[in-house]
């Protein structure tokens, strides 16, 4: 990326600037307007690279953790989530060469390493280091976690070594030996402490503590061999951080105070009354229009800033020569361009991405902005950085100081000979007591032992020791993971009744496991099947309230189609006169809402706002009731009429005209096959099948839409199932299926369902078009759909802390819609915490587990897919980035909520319409709250998917972006095998059977009896309520 | 039990209530052991107590037929040579209970806000805290019968205030507006301090029926000369600046915007901005007798609603556009008072506190509310752009518009003119010291670090 000779030509130069720029674009965050909320990889701009060194690279570009703290490992290691053995197996995979350590007896490398894990090493700058050696026990008392026999046996070898010595030195005067200096430096810092003379009398505590003292100063002696890496300046240093580092100066905050708030009006999306003047003239523009004169009262250095901008517009220069002239004034060398350009642009990421979003995808959103904005952007934060800069050491009084040579001149602190080495010597010193390596054997190491034992140590450094705890915390749960499914493959299980009354399709989030389980525990005779929940039916659509179209499938399709929803016919008079009502109060509402925040309107709203405490305090008291009242009093005014949806297209082209909507017979056939395909249906369909799209609603919450359906883009997927039964329903498309083998016959009826996550309510479509012959069937699906959301609400309520542990399933279902209309309440539901793994594959080989909501499930037969296994392509085509996309964003919001996440959301402040800022005027947070993901594991995802072997190795062959998430270890792959128990873990390329252990599996009677009582994560276990072995009854 | 011991009661009931609250809250923290749901309830009691408390003395007071009732809590110093008397006093009449009843209403809705919302918020126990030290400071002010009583609890409520602004304090941005607020708190409370000494020093007490003139709240006569209250009200015009966000104080307010969103609906939104305003209707007797006075209220008040109501236009953020339009009303609300609307000034600050409370726990739910009247309408929001704009050339519309975005760059005025020479004074301080320092001790010692420069 940079480049070592010297760049002369002007061209070159621009070349590198917009190489920069581009460079710094693609590492910005991704994220859109959080009004339609897609879930996607974090660090999605370092796939290419394995995940590991993606996330050491990226720790430090964005100055964010790459996994969870050492002693958050630590603890998981007491409370056995991880095993000793799990620590031993990352540790021989990480380095399968384990190496003597030279000069040490029996001391191998993971033997140290693992000690050093197991064993909490205290670091700090070189100031904690002498606190803790001055302040703390540190040199009087052996650390924790040493046994008495290694203490007792390291006492013995200080008391022998200093007899010896001080014979020694007695009898050769002015000798140069280490240990005769080590021997009079510890005597001549010792005077007084002790007696000298009088050894013999020493208590064991003084023995102790001499010990200690001797092997601080064998460690420190130690610690000046070696090889001292040399200090690499930080890349991403900016000028700030040098003036902030020398001067305590923090030249962003003015410069933020300015560019924050025009960066909020220049995207806003229609909060403020008023537009910024020239906003479509593009960022330089509008910002000079503002900028280009200081007003009276406006900070002094905002003259020079003008005086810049008008330079700048005024010699029409572009943006990246304005960039590439900043970089030259702040004295930044061609090669460090890139690494610069990048950290400007990322010490406001959240703005700077939502500008880069913004301008490249202007459908999004209701104002786009012109295209280079973000071009336009880094010009003018390079413009103000540098005359914030120049002010500041105008104030310092430093002005001759020229901020060229500012730059080459700095030195980072902390990282000199003296300061590296104590760090060194404190590592020694621990690792010599949790080792037992005795004083007199490391002072008789050679110069070459010393330095091969220093970088031993070093080698494994903070990076290192979380990767390992990282590994084994994964492995443990991954174990686990394949022994339940492995142990329930083996079981002769089925469900509990041979007939097939309904069949239940759910989107495969994680979130419905449960529902589906608790479905199938009380209905044997239910089946349920997963697919990605837009059911393959892309599409703009447009609900009868809407204003406007929203965009119902996965973020990387876009739809051709439009459909929208209609008054049913003879109602729309009843629809206009609804339409009336609501617009009424719709404008009446958006005037008080301006007229609240005016002068004259303020008036009297203020002097009449006494009224508003009745709905503060009944909301807050009572949130259910008065959602109920709220809901009867709209019913009152205007009933909604009952509704179509226009599905059928007669013109050829697809458009938003209403003989344009919808789609033609050969489409929606094409897309009734592809689902029923996909997820094995096309051959064993019941009388019923319920199609169950999913979304979620609550009160004050920002981030509503990052509970909603992935697959659908960010939005809710009632529609979409609506749409799908209506299609799978209409006999023009069920002839054409027919002709092309796949035989729906009349006995079948598709019904299209919604499931709102949150308050766990079930919404139907167009049931009044149920078949007489069906309504008995329908009416026993939905009440069986009615206890599986009982079921689902107890179990995500023993999650909640607020929810009591023992609640009944009635009052689980009151606790989840009481949370979702309360005002207050900042966790409406978990959305897909906890989620871990993606299952692919048949249901029935899997069910009767308990999974605890942490797994997608897709239904996928492979006994009916070809032999290119061309149906499993492309389902994981669209399943791998999606579930990836959403592990890897809890992944980094939980592991570093407040630097890869957006923090806790208690401060949290709604700007320009499409994000959120902390508090007054912060930068624009982008990624996860703390309190969606505060319960979550972070663990990459595990797929699970039936194929053999061959098809799988076929499909990575075939497909580089599935590859690339699995070879990169972004997301875990394991097979099991269509026809045996057998199951293959995917490592290093290479296909490893896993042998799972004899440990037998937990069974319970019902999942509710299972998970009674208990908060946290929960183990697999076989329930067996719904099943039966097989020519058996049920048990 | 006759009216007068009633009262008493009363009185000690709510001065007492949350004061307990307050130690029991911090004993807990001391003791690092609490539980979310003993918080809750000790909370719940104090708020439901005071207000019963509450209620009773104003069914009381209309029973009695009385205007008001004073009630001593104590004689705390009394010299009677020179006349110099400091007492906590309490004060029932229309004014202060309502105000209380306010308060605690308010006070009750956000803190059962808060029990959901900081549910698990390792700041939990200590949000509870600084909220019943402010509810002390909102009590103790609304009863107070001297000037010494309301400085106590004027005092609590600006420390509880700036220490919620500071609530996040693992990031330094709240940190920093927290200390701006509280160093803006400070120039009003220094005004306010001067104001009760002198006048101890002119009457010898700090009673307000000084200022308030003998006669229950709204119609006191004064015995002051129009000079005495000239100096005295101005002083406490400055506290009430302060206190209020009002001219050319505004800048703290949109900054106080840190804490979690119910302490910014009640503290900025609703009660405390609005602090000042009761001590002018508390004052109101000194407005009537000094025209000068009152002119001064009313020109402060009007300059601040029209400041506010241009800065709003341009705010993109929903809790700066609601403070801006809090402050529309308040400088309103002050206005009225100058201009002697006593009673409608008092309606439009519980009608003003109730729906901005309201309006502020509801900010987050903006997006939704946006898209909800999009659908029902129809069609994109539109904003009217003000008339007055169009007025405007291009180039005066640039410039209106930096003014208001820049928030009328009111904070660097104070910056520039009273924080700079302030501590350009104190250093110039710092080098005569130094200087004589070592003309007494000679170049030895005087050759220390210098003093870190307080900004």
């Amino acid at each position: 990326m940079t480049k070592k000779t010297p760049v002369k030509s002007n061209e070159a130069r621009r070349h590198l600037i917009e190489h920069a720029v581009h460079h710094a674009a693609h590492l910005l965050p991704a994220q859109g307007p959080i009004t339609s909320f897609v879930h996607h990889n974090t660090l999605h701009a370092f796939e290419e690279q394995n995940f590991h060194d993606a996330v050491r690279e990226a720790s430090v570009i964005y100055g964010c953790e790459p996994y969870m703290q050492e002693d958050h490992y630590r603890e998981k290691l007491s409370q056995r989530r991880i095993l000793r053995e799990d620590l031993q197996v990352a540790l021989d995979q990480a380095t399968p060469e384990n190496v003597p350590v030279p000069g040490l007896e029996g001391e191998d490398r993971n033997g140290l390493r693992l000690a050093m894990l197991s064993h909490s090493l205290k670091r700090g700058t070189t100031q904690q280091i002498h606190w803790t050696l001055t302040e703390t026990k540190a040199l009087s008392e052996f650390g924790p976690g040493i046994s008495a026999e290694a203490i007792e046996r390291l006492t013995l070898d200080a008391r022998r070594w200093l007899s010896h010595a001080a014979c020694q030195v007695e009898a050769t005067e002015g000798g140069a030996s280490i240990e005769q200096s080590v021997f009079k430096e510890l005597k001549s810092e010792s005077i007084g402490w002790f007696e000298w003379d009088n050894m013999d009398s020493w208590t064991e505590i003084e023995w102790m503590s001499w010990t200690l003292k001797l092997m601080w100063k064998v460690a420190c002696i130690g610690s000046t061999c070696g090889k001292l890496e040399q200090p690499t300046v930080n890349q991403t240093i900016r000028l700030r951080d040098i003036i902030w580092e020398r001067y305590d100066l923090d030249t962003d905050q003015q410069v933020q105070e300015a560019l924050i708030p025009f960066c909020a009006a220049y995207l806003d999306q229609g909060l403020s009354h008023w537009k910024l003047p020239q906003r479509d003239q593009g960022f330089l523009k509008s910002f000079h229009a503002l900028y280009s004169k200081k007003p009276m009262g406006a900070p002094a250095w905002m003259e020079d800033v003008a005086l810049e901008l008008n330079r700048v517009v005024e010699s029409k220069m572009d943006p990246i020569q304005s960039i590439q002239e900043s970089l030259e004034k702040m004295g930044v060398e061609p090669e460090g361009w890139d690494a610069y350009v990048s950290a400007s642009a990322l010490a406001l990421r959240g703005w700077a991405g939502m500008i880069h979003q913004v301008e490249s995808r202007p459908d999004k959103v209701t104002y786009p902005v012109c295209p280079g904005s973000l071009n336009e952007f880094l010009a003018v934060r390079l413009i103000l950085d540098r005359c914030a800069a120049d002010a500041a050491m105008k104030d310092l009084g430093l002005s001759d100081l020229s901020l060229k040579k500012m730059f080459s001149d700095y030195v980072p602190t902390g990282l000199d000979r003296g300061s590296l080495e104590t760090r060194r010597a404190f590592l020694i010193f621990q690792v010599a007591q949790i080792r037992g390596w005795e004083p007199s054997l490391l002072l008789r190491l050679s110069k070459e032992e010393w330095s091969g034992l220093i970088q031993e140590l070093e080698a494994f450094n903070d990076f290192e020791r979380r990767k390992i705890f990282h590994l084994a915390y994964e492995r443990r749960f991954r174990v686990e993971t394949l022994d339940a499914v492995q142990k329930r493959a083996e079981q002769s299980w089925k469900a509990g009744s041979d007939q097939v009354e309904f069949q239940v399709v759910c989107c495969i989030d994680d979130r419905e496991e449960s529902f589906r389980r608790g479905l199938e525990e009380k209905y044997p005779e239910a089946e349920t099947f997963g697919a990605a929940g837009f059911f393959s039916v892309p599409m703009y659509y447009r609900a009868i309230t809407d204003a406007h179209f929203t965009p119902l499938c996965p973020p990387v399709i876009v739809p051709k189609h439009y459909v929208r929803e209609t008054a049913s016919a003879g109602k729309g008079e009843d629809h206009e006169k609804f339409q009336k009502i609501r617009n009424w109060i719709g404008s009446a509402n958006h005037r008080l809402h301006l007229g609240a925040q005016g002068l004259v309107g303020g008036i009297i709203t203020g002097i009449l706002g006494a009224v508003a405490t009745a709905p503060l305090v009944a909301g807050v008291m009572a949130p259910r009731s008065m959602s109920r009242l709220r809901k009867l009093a709209h019913s009152i005014v205007a009933k909604p009429p009952t509704t179509d949806v226009v599905f059928e297209r007669t013109s050829n082209d697809p458009g938003t005209k209403p003989d344009q909507l919808g789609f033609k017979t050969e489409e929606m056939a094409n897309m009734v096959e592809r689902l029923l395909n996909d997820i094995g249906l096309s051959k064993k369909l019941a009388p019923l099948v319920v199609i169950v799209g999913h979304g979620s609603s609550s009160l004050n919450n920002p981030h509503e839409a990052a509970y909603d359906c992935g697959a659908c883009g960010g939005a809710r997927g009632g529609p979409n199932a609506r749409v799908f039964a209506l299609m799978a329903n209409d006999t023009q498309v069920r002839k054409l299926l027919k002709e092309r083998g796949i035989d729906i016959p009349d006995s079948v009826w598709f019904l299209g369902g919604y499931h709102n996550t949150c308050d766990d309510s079930m919404t139907y479509f167009d049931l009044n078009r149920a078949p007489v012959s069906h309504r008995a069937r329908v009416e026993k699906a939905m009440g069986a759909l009615d206890d599986a959301r009982e079921y689902n609400a107890l179990e995500r309520c023993r999650r909640f802390r607020s929810a009591p542990l023992g609640i009944s399933e009635k009052k689980a279902l009151e606790h989840v819609e009481g949370r979702a209309e309360h005002l207050a309440q900042p966790r409406p539901e978990y959305g897909h915490s906890t989620n871990a793994i993606c299952y692919v594959g048949r249901r029935d080989r899997l069910r009767g587990l308990f999974m605890d909501r942490r797994a997608f499930l897709t239904s996928y037969d492979p006994t009916t897919d070809s032999d290119d296994a061309a149906i499993l392509t492309r389902i994981l085509q669209a399943v791998v980035p999606v579930c990836g996309g959403i592990n890897l964003e809890y992944y980094f919001s939980y592991t570093d909520p407040a630097g890869w996440g957006c923090g806790t959301k208690l401060p949290h402040n709604v700007t320009s319409l499409l994000g959120v800022m902390d508090g007054a005027g912060s930068d624009l947070r982008t990624g996860l709250t703390w309190q969606m993901v505060e319960i979550h594991e972070s663990v990459r995802i595990l797929f699970i998917i039936e194929a053999s072997v061959t098809a799988m190795r076929s499909i990575l062959e075939k497909d580089p972006n599935i590859k690339r998430m699995f070879n990169n270890e972004w997301t875990l792959l394991s097979v099991l095998d269509p026809e045996s128990p057998a199951i293959h873990f995917y490592q290093n390329g290479e296909f490893v059977l896993h042998r799972s252990s004899n440990k037998p599996m937990a069974q319970a009677r019902t999942s509710a009896e299972w998970i009674r009582g208990w908060r946290d994560h929960l183990g697999y276990a076989l329930i067996r309520s719904g099943m039966k072995q097989s020519n058996q009854t049920e048990i | 039990m006759d009216m007068e011991s009633l009262f008493n009661y009363l009185g000690w009931i709510m001065a007492l209530a949350p004061l307990f609250l307050f130690l029991a809250l911090g004993a807990a923290a001391l003791a690092k052991s609490f539980r979310e749901s003993w918080v809750c309830h000790l909370t719940q009691w104090a708020v439901g107590i005071c207000l019963v408390a509450c209620v009773v003395s104003g069914g009381a007071l209309i029973y009695s037929g009385k205007s008001e009732m004073i009630v001593k809590l104590g004689d705390w110093v009394q010299l009677p040579v020179s006349g110099f008397h400091f007492n906590i006093t309490f004060i029932f009449d229309t004014l202060s209970i309502s105000f209380a009843t306010l308060t605690l209403a308010l006070c009750g809705a956000v803190g059962s806000f808060g029990r959901i919302y900081l549910h698990r918020d390792p700041g939990f126990q200590r949000y509870f805290l600084f909220y019943a030290l402010f509810l002390m400071g909102m009590l103790w002010s609304s009863f107070s019968g001297t000037i010494e009583t309301l400085f106590i609890g004027w005092e609590l409520v600006g420390l509880s205030s700036a220490l919620l602004v500071a609530f996040f304090h693992e990031r330094p941005a709240p940190v920093r507006n927290g200390l701006y607020v509280w160093v803006v708190y400070r120039v009003g409370d220094a005004a306010f301090l001067v104001a009760a000494v002198t006048l101890h020093h002119m009457t010898g007490g700090g009673d307000f029926n000084i200022l308030m003139g003998e006669g229950a709240w709204p119609n006191g006569t004064i015995a002051l000369t129009s000079n005495q209250i000239l100096a005295v009200g101005s002083l406490l015009l400055i506290a009430v600046a302060a206190k209020s966000a009002l001219i050319p104080f505004s800048g703290w307010l949109p900054r106080a915007m840190e804490g979690p969103t119910p302490s910014s609906a009640i503290f900025y939104g609703a009660l405390s901005v609005h602090l000042g305003a009761f001590l002018l209707l508390r004052i109101s007797g000194a407005l009537d007798a000094s025209f000068a006075l009152s002119a001064m209220v009313t020109v402060i008040g009007l300059l601040t609603a029209v400041y506010a109501t241009i800065a709003i236009r341009v705010q993109t953020d929903i809790k700066s556009a609601l403070s801006f339009a809090s402050l529309t009303q308040i400088g309103i609300i002050v206005a009225e008072i100058g201009l002697g609307f006593r009673y409608l000034a008092l309606a439009h600050i519980i009608g003003h506190a109730s729906l901005r409370t309201l309006q502020f726990l509801r900010a987050p739910t903006l997006l939704r509310d946006y898209h909800e009247m999009e659908n029902a309408i129809g069609n994109h929001l539109q904003a009217p752009e003000p008339r007055w704009i169009r007025l405007l050339s291009p180039k005066g519309r640039e410039r209106a518009y930096r003014y208001a975005m820049d928030r009328g760059h009111w904070s660097q005025w104070l910056d520039t003119f009273i924080t700079q020479p302030y501590i350009k004074l104190f250093q110039t301080f710092d080098r005569w010291e130094r200087n004589w320092t070592r003309l007494l001790g000679g170049d030895g010692e005087a050759n220390q670090k210098k003093s870190p420069k307080d900004s």
